[in-house]
């Protein structure tokens, strides 16, 4: 099996170039740009699965070397290229992309308002995440970067809850400021890289050359403006507050994917860009940014304990999960970063599953308040039985994909720190505690409401179903995953060891 | 070769003698019911002089020269003045002397062009004057409106003065060097052959000379009211091509003939700029009228734009950006003038706070200004963030970080008053709302067309970039 030539280049084009279509097909014919969405989103992810499965059958999971690359000059008067590629690590994150998007473009049937619109602009969303995870060239890098911030705001801004305005601005600064700060910190290494290499270059390989022979303070305040412009996207605790405002009032297809993939462009901008840049730093940085990601862990459980508000809930433990990527990411160890980035894909997967049940209780139920939606079991069971499936995952069962990325990730923190950092358990269970407190009081609770209530549609189905297995087959046999990620994270780890 | 060679009249001679042809033919065809075959003809003059300009082998006299510098002013003038000619057909239809306005545009670009290409004081004062003064009386072509009266007196008293304080200055600098030329008056002052004083004195009187027509605080005062009581073509004429020529005028003299003495002139610039963008990026925060803001805006553009001098230094990339800046400046504004006029005859208003839900019902030109806007705000990929990039990096290259991270600094505050606009034509509901009738259709050319170069030039502007590194004035 061999990839066809600029296949990724396709992958990244298509949905920008599909987002116009639909919106005058749109005009037309409201269900047609629906239908075409959902076509458009299909094509990208069998594309997406077509080069993943030529990844791993070519051995390139063995290699560091990028695939697929397409590089040509774009500016090269000041030293910026169109440079994509893939490594284990991309890969699956754009996998990821393609899946949550096609479950989120699916699950998109309650959108009555100004369809053309929303479709065009969540294809854009979708081109401009799968490009975050493709640049090598940091320029390009930004520009989706930034670019995945104008759909976003519409989309929440416009389809969003009562809130929507204010959430979707907040959502704009903070992540703004944050990717300003981040900016700064690309200049610096890229006047160093013309000092130093005599080259006008927004190559990342080249750059991270450059940036490796700065001196350990310099380091230092680089790699904490590139904390801090990943951290408010992760989002780290205190740049959290975001997070809960947007998702809440996104609609839920939206929040899928600013749970399942725009969180994980933090986590992969500090593990693909910050660590490999500032190497010196980040080993020196790695206790503190271990003990932000504990706080993480517990702020954000001790929170998700008393929200009434099934979104805001899963909000929280989205913070609480991404504390895990952060700690995994600096234990220096191949199994911590490995788990790191197993946790970015399961999480994805599992809290893109929790937000789309959320949205339904919210469409069906009319609340989205745990003792409105409480003891719909028999009226709802489909929709409780994935919210069950949702909730384990969540709470870290094992034999369910989230499970196996907090177990490397604690087991290697233990194995770097020692078991000063052992309480971290504790955060798991802290995890398992409110989630199944929810579980228990969404499902088995008291039933309040006695209106007639829906269960679950059938495109509904079909995007939970595909969801929940990939969660199971994730959690029983880590390999497929562990495939991509090994030597990517081998060679973020080597970093901790010069 | 793109058109015969004329013989007997080199180089710029063959631009400047067409556009007077056409001056003189637009003026005596100035009858109402020639209105279209004026614009047509004003287009094609317009067009031939373009054909010329990118043909000229590149030629230098010890007083003119058409080199890669003024082809490339010189294309900015005329680009501008095609895109402005369309809008104005349709804005000066309640004008009876049409044909008149026309012919003071292809006036003021004969002195502009003729003041890019001079290296010699005296020629650049010339030219500067006729474009001035085509200018004054392009402003009052609406005679009975009394805030057109009020905006062309405005821009004729201080213009007079700011070239009354140049002349000057460029007198006190003759006494110090005792030459006009700019090429010997380098050769001079690199061998400290002047008179300290006398440079001194005349050199501030010419920044501030200067500075008035590049509408730099604190010689800004009359931009915002000129600009709002001129009609919206003429207003972006003033802020597209007059500006420009300002700002090539001061590449010449600077670049050329003063850089010996770069340590007396560039701190004043630097200074200047500081106070140019910051105060006028506050000031653009308050406004309510969509041409005041423009013009505050076109304010802080011009501060960006004197980092040239500012932060003069042995840097391509700063001349580079400079003139991309320039040029973009210019397509941004036209698109953004014109915009604002459609707009304005649509809602009945110039308000920012009537452009509420514009974006619902007239969706090009609420696309197009979107565009422009963000160009303006320095969002990559488009124009005038590229301009933008590359002068910043000028600036970083000739050591001014500072400057620049004061630079980038304002240009994020700038950012809140575009999308302020933004947010208004698409997220609010007001007056625009109801603006379900479609505007007049020729206002839309020139913006359709400045924004897609302004995209184009976004997406790859490369060549563009690659040009004008290899431009030194």
């Amino acid at each position: 099996m061999e990839a066809f030539p600029y296949e990724l280049s396709v992958v990244l084009w298509l949905p920008l170039l599909a987002s116009p279509i639909a919106y005058i097909i749109g005009t037309a014919s409201r269900k047609a740009s629906r239908w075409f969405a959902i076509v458009v989103s299909f094509i990208d992810f069998v594309l997406a699965l077509h080069l993943g499965l030529v990844f791993w059958s070519s051995g390139a999971t063995g290699s560091i070397e990028l695939q697929f690359v397409d590089k040509f000059d774009w500016i090269p008067s000041v030293g910026i290229s169109y440079y994509i590629g893939v490594d284990g690590f991309s890969m699956i994150m754009v996998l990821l992309s393609t899946i949550l998007s096609l479950s989120a473009v699916i699950a998109s049937n309650h959108i009555h308002d100004s369809e053309h619109l929303y479709y065009a602009l969540f294809l854009l969303l979708e081109t401009s995440l799968i490009g975050v995870f493709v640049s090598f060239d940091l320029f390009l890098f930004y520009i989706f970067w930034e670019l995945v911030l104008v759909p976003m705001y519409f989309l929440i801004a416009v389809w969003g809850g009562p809130r929507r305005k204010y959430a979707a601005i907040k959502f704009f600064i903070y992540t703004h400021v944050g990717s300003v700060i981040m900016l700064i910190s690309f200049f610096y290494v890229y006047w160093q890289a013309i000092a130093l290499l005599g080259i006008y270059t927004f190559n990342l390989f080249q750059l991270i050359k450059a940036a490796n022979q700065l001196a350990l303070t310099v380091q230092i305040y680089l790699f904490i403006a590139l904390f801090i412009g990943f951290g408010i996207k992760v989002p780290i605790v205190p740049f959290h507050t975001w997070l809960p405002d947007a998702h809440v009032e996104a609609p839920s297809p939206i929040s899928v994917i600013l749970a399942g993939v725009l969180l994980k462009m933090g986590g992969y901008g500090i593990l693909r860009i910050a660590i490999p840049m500032f190497p010196a730093a980040a080993k020196f940085l790695a206790w503190y940014i271990a003990i932000i990601g504990v706080i993480n862990i517990f702020y954000a459980g001790f929170v998700a304990m008393w929200q009434l508000d099934v979104k805001r809930l899963i909000a929280y433990s989205s913070i609480s999960h991404m504390g895990i990527v952060v700690l995994g990411s600096v234990t220096g160890n191949v199994l911590g970063v490995a788990g790191a980035i197993y946790m970015m894909f399961a999480h994805g997967l599992v809290n893109g599953l929790l937000f789309l049940l959320a949205g339904v209780y919210k469409h069906h139920v009319h609340s989205r308040l745990i003792p409105d939606i409480a003891g719909l079991t028999e009226k709802m069971p489909l929709t409780s039985a994935f919210f069950v499936i949702g909730g384990f995952a969540g709470l870290g069962l094992p034999g369910l994909a989230i499970f196996v990325a907090e177990f490397l990730v604690i087991l290697s923190a233990i194995s770097t720190w020692g078991l000063s950092i052992a309480y971290v358990v504790f955060g798991a269970v802290l995890n398992a505690a409110y989630m199944l407190w929810a579980i228990q009081r969404i499902v088995f609770g008291p039933q309040r409401s006695e209106e007639e209530v829906k269960d679950l549609c059938k495109p509904e189905i079909i995007s939970f179903s595909f969801l929940t297995i990939l969660i199971v087959l994730l959690g029983v046999y880590p390999p497929i995953l562990m495939n991509f990620i090994a030597t990517p994270a081998t060679a973020i780890a080597q970093y901790f060891l010069s | 070769m793109l058109l015969p060679e004329i013989p007997y009249l080199p180089g710029i001679y063959t631009i400047l003698g067409i556009l007077a042809l056409g001056v003189l033919i637009l003026t005596i065809l100035d009858r109402e019911n020639y209105r279209w075959l004026i614009s047509v003809l004003g287009e094609l003059i317009l067009l031939v002089t373009l054909a010329y300009v990118i043909d000229l082998p590149a030629y230098n006299e010890s007083y003119i020269a058409f080199d890669e510098f003024s082809r490339f002013m010189t294309f900015v003038f005329i680009i501008s003045s095609m895109l402005i000619i369309m809008a104005l057909h349709h804005e000066l239809r309640d004008v009876p002397r049409y044909g008149l306005a026309v012919s003071l545009i292809l006036a003021a670009n004969i002195g502009m062009i003729m003041a890019a290409a001079s290296l010699n004081l005296v020629y650049i004062v010339v030219g500067w004057e006729l474009a001035g003064v085509s200018s004054y009386a392009v402003v009052a072509v609406r005679r009975r409106d009394p805030l057109a009266i009020e905006a062309a007196m405005k821009f004729f008293i201080v213009g007079s003065i700011g070239f009354g304080l140049s002349l000057f200055g460029i007198s006190f600098i003759f006494g110090a060097v005792g030459t006009f030329s700019l090429p010997d008056i380098a050769g001079k002052l690199a061998n400290s052959k002047y008179e300290y004083n006398l440079l001194y004195t005349g050199l501030v009187l010419l920044i501030s000379g200067l500075g008035f027509k590049m509408a730099i605080v604190p010689f800004h005062v009359w931009i915002p009211d000129t600009y709002d009581g001129a009609p919206n073509s003429i207003a972006s004429f003033l802020a597209a091509a007059s500006k420009s020529m300002a700002f090539a005028v001061g590449l010449r003299i600077f670049y050329h003939g003063l850089y010996p003495v770069s340590d007396i002139w560039s701190p004043l610039f630097a200074v200047l700029a500081i106070i140019t963008m910051t105060y006028a990026n506050l000031a653009a925060l308050a406004q309510t009228k969509m041409k005041r803001l423009l013009a505050w805006s076109s304010i802080a553009h011009a501060g960006y734009i004197i980092l040239l001098f500012g932060a003069y230094g042995l840097s391509q990339r700063l001349i580079a950006g400079g003139l991309f800046h320039i040029f973009m400046h210019a397509v941004m504004k036209i698109l953004a003038f014109v915009a604002a006029a459609y707009i304005t005859v649509v809602i009945g208003s110039d308000l920012l706070n009537d452009y509420a839900g514009i974006g619902r019902t007239q969706k090009i030109v609420s696309f197009f200004l979107t565009v422009d806007l963000l160009a303006m705000a320095g969002i990559p990929p488009l124009g005038g963030f590229w301009s933008k990039y590359l002068l910043f990096l000028g600036v970083v290259e000739t050591g001014y970080v500072w400057l620049a991270l004061i630079a980038v600094i304002n240009s994020a505050i700038s950012l809140y008053y575009y999308a302020r606009i933004i947010k208004l034509m698409y997220f609010d509901v007001g007056k625009g709302s109801e603006a379900t009738v479609a505007g007049p259709r020729i206002y839309l050319v020139p913006v359709i067309l400045s924004g897609l170069l302004i995209m184009a030039v976004g997406i790859y502007p490369d060549p563009l970039i690659n040009y004008l590194l290899k431009i030194s004035p």
